[in-house]
């Protein structure tokens, strides 16, 4: 903190005393100077975090295995690590992988797109009109509450055994996740008194205001939201599958299961976990380059 | 001393009387008997008591008081963010509102938004005027390069130390060219050092400036070397205790003038003003 103190004010000195131009190049110097430091340091976590990361991974992995070559636990209920690998490549040549992907990544991304939308655009609304946030806010609370998986059957019943029921499934289960941690950041974002103060002086209006102010101050919540919301969507889609419906991801997972296919079934598992990662890792890029303020002020809070 | 005075500000009057015809009318700023009272939980309370004062065009006034005496409070009232409860008060003639262009108001706390660059910050205020993009970022450097930080426009918040933030603020607030800054303890978030050299850079920013400027701070230091006249505020419920016209010479360094016995002088006056205020507390 004292150092940050005294580099700013060494800037200030160049700037007052030589007006000439020369100001910065000190207070640069100082600033990238110290950056690399903490990166550095970084760095040497990382290597040490990894290592610790796949030792306790192959321990894991590998208890398992032992334990089931010797028929300590039964591969049959627990599946064998090996098996399940040789049975995940299998999974590429089966005939029916890419339309069961197809329909479960379907009902997955749509669902996810209505629930995001829809999620931040009511919150957005109820934290523009005070009047809807106090009618509401308890009745999305309560919904929130119902146990969604008990109403997969009616799902069923409405939408039919097609993609239509699981989607509706995600959007009951990630809408109100979205809707709420929604208006949690906008709320934080809206009780900032300096920028409350700000945006009177510059004579901002309710909607300018809300664009320029809340909207960009919500956004990393946002993102952090939205992984969540994957994951979720992901579920929805398969327990709706697994419940009762024609292909997909979920149906396979019942299948093997009820036929007691372990390696298969985790295959399967194993599968969905990949993909998942792998959106949430997308996800992860594209909030990377669209806020590296963000990124910036996270690694400040670090160093300090 | 009484003579340098006037003659500073006969300059200032030749200076403005080129702009506008303004140096031979009202005040920029009128106030006649302004109350504020507030409602509290124990109450009605009385903040401020009667407050009359005329600031001159292209005057500088700085105002110091006990905590909590209404300062900002009364330069709310003058920036339209507070109404008043009685008494007049106008602003270039007209009742005071935000957003104007013609007023400049800089916080206590930077205020800048940590998802935009410094140039971006500067420009806040131009694009809620509707000022094209090309022209919005020419002005936001041209600010930048007042305050000394053009090679930090693309810099975000996270990335500038306390006193550079604080310069930018005041960027933003210079970048509409306002006619009348009101400034609430600009500097009251900085470290000592730091502000002592953001108090030299405003004094320089100040030397050139047409406009009127009025000043709330806790700093009578501050209030000395920046102000043509330092009015003291009671405690509350608060009224003009005292005005000084500081008759020191233009142009002023804080470097140099903080050394001299006449700004000692003025200090050890204010603060006895002051000190029996803030004592019965």
């Amino acid at each position: 903190m004292s150092t940050a103190g005294s580099s700013g004010a060494d800037g200030m000195a160049q700037t007052v005393l030589g007006r000439e131009g020369t100001l910065s190049v000190a207070a640069l110097g100082q600033h990238s100077g110290s950056s690399p430091r903490t990166g550095r340091g970084k760095s040497g976590g990382v290597l040490l975090v990894w290592a610790t990361r796949i030792v306790f991974l192959v321990l894991v992995v590998g208890s398992w295995q032992v334990l089931t070559m010797n028929r300590t636990i039964n591969p049959a209920f627990s599946g064998e690590p090996s098996q399940i690998w040789s049975s995940f490549i299998q999974l590429f040549g089966s005939s029916t992988l890419a339309s069961d992907l197809q329909t479960t990544m379907y009902e997955t991304l749509t669902g996810f797109a209505i629930s995001v939308v829809l999620g931040i655009v009511v919150a957005y609304w109820m934290v523009r009109i005070p009047f809807l946030d106090r009618t509401f806010s308890p009745l999305a609370t309560a919904a929130n509450a119902v146990p969604r998986i008990a109403l997969m059957p009616v799902f069923i019943i409405w939408f039919g055994l097609g993609p239509d029921s699981k989607i509706f499934n995600v959007v009951s289960f990630v809408f109100f996740l979205v809707l709420i941690n929604s208006l949690g950041a906008f709320q934080q974002a809206q009780s900032d008194r300096d920028l409350l103060l700000l945006a009177r002086v510059l004579g901002f209006s309710e909607q300018q205001r809300m664009r320029k102010f809340i909207l960009p101050a919500a956004v990393p919540v946002l993102f952090g939201t939205m992984e969540l919301a994957l994951i979720y969507s992901f579920t929805g889609a398969i327990i709706g599958e697994m419940l009762g419906g024609f292909n997909g991801l979920g149906v396979t997972i019942e299948t093997d299961a009820n036929a007691l296919n372990t390696n298969g079934y985790f295959a399967v598992v194993l599968l969905v976990v990949i993909i998942t990662l792998l959106l949430v890792q997308i996800l992860r890029f594209i909030r990377r380059r669209l806020l590296r303020w963000s990124t910036l002020e996270m690694r400040g809070l670090q160093t300090m | 001393m009484k003579n340098r005075a006037d003659s500073r500000s006969e300059d200032r009057q030749v200076l403005l009387a080129g702009a506008s015809s303004r140096a031979q009318g009202p005040g920029t700023i009128e106030a006649r008997d302004v109350r504020l009272d507030l409602f509290t939980p124990e109450g009605l309370l009385r903040v401020l008591d009667g407050i009359t004062l005329s600031v001159r065009p292209g005057e500088y006034v700085g105002v110091v008081g006990p905590s909590g005496s209404g300062k900002t409070m009364f330069l709310n009232i003058i920036a339209g963010l507070e109404q008043r409860s009685a008494g007049l008060l106008t602003v270039f003639g007209e009742e005071p509102r935000p957003g104007t262009k013609t007023v400049g108001y800089a916080m206590a706390r930077d205020g800048l938004l940590p998802w935009r660059t410094a140039a971006e910050n500067v420009a806040l205020s131009l694009e809620v005027w509707g000022v094209p993009k090309a022209e919005r970022l020419e002005r936001a450097l041209g600010a930048l390069d007042r305050v000394g930080l053009r090679k930090f426009a693309d810099s975000y918040r996270s990335q500038l130390s306390q006193g550079m933030r604080q310069r930018v603020a005041l960027a933003r607030t210079l970048v509409a060219n306002p006619q009348l800054l009101l400034l609430d303890e600009p500097f009251a978030a900085l470290d000592a050092h730091t502000r002592i050299l953001m108090q030299e850079m405003l004094c320089q920013l100040l030397e050139p400036y047409e406009g009127t400027m009025f000043l709330v701070t806790h700093d009578i230091p501050e209030a000395i070397l920046l102000c043509d006249r330092v009015l003291v505020f009671s405690k509350r419920p608060a009224t003009i205790k005292k005005e000084f016209e500081i008759d020191l010479p233009r142009p002023r360094s804080a470097l140099h003038l903080r050394s001299t016995e006449e700004f000692q002088w003025w200090q050890a006056r204010i603060w006895e003003e002051l000190a029996g205020e803030v004592q019965d507390q």
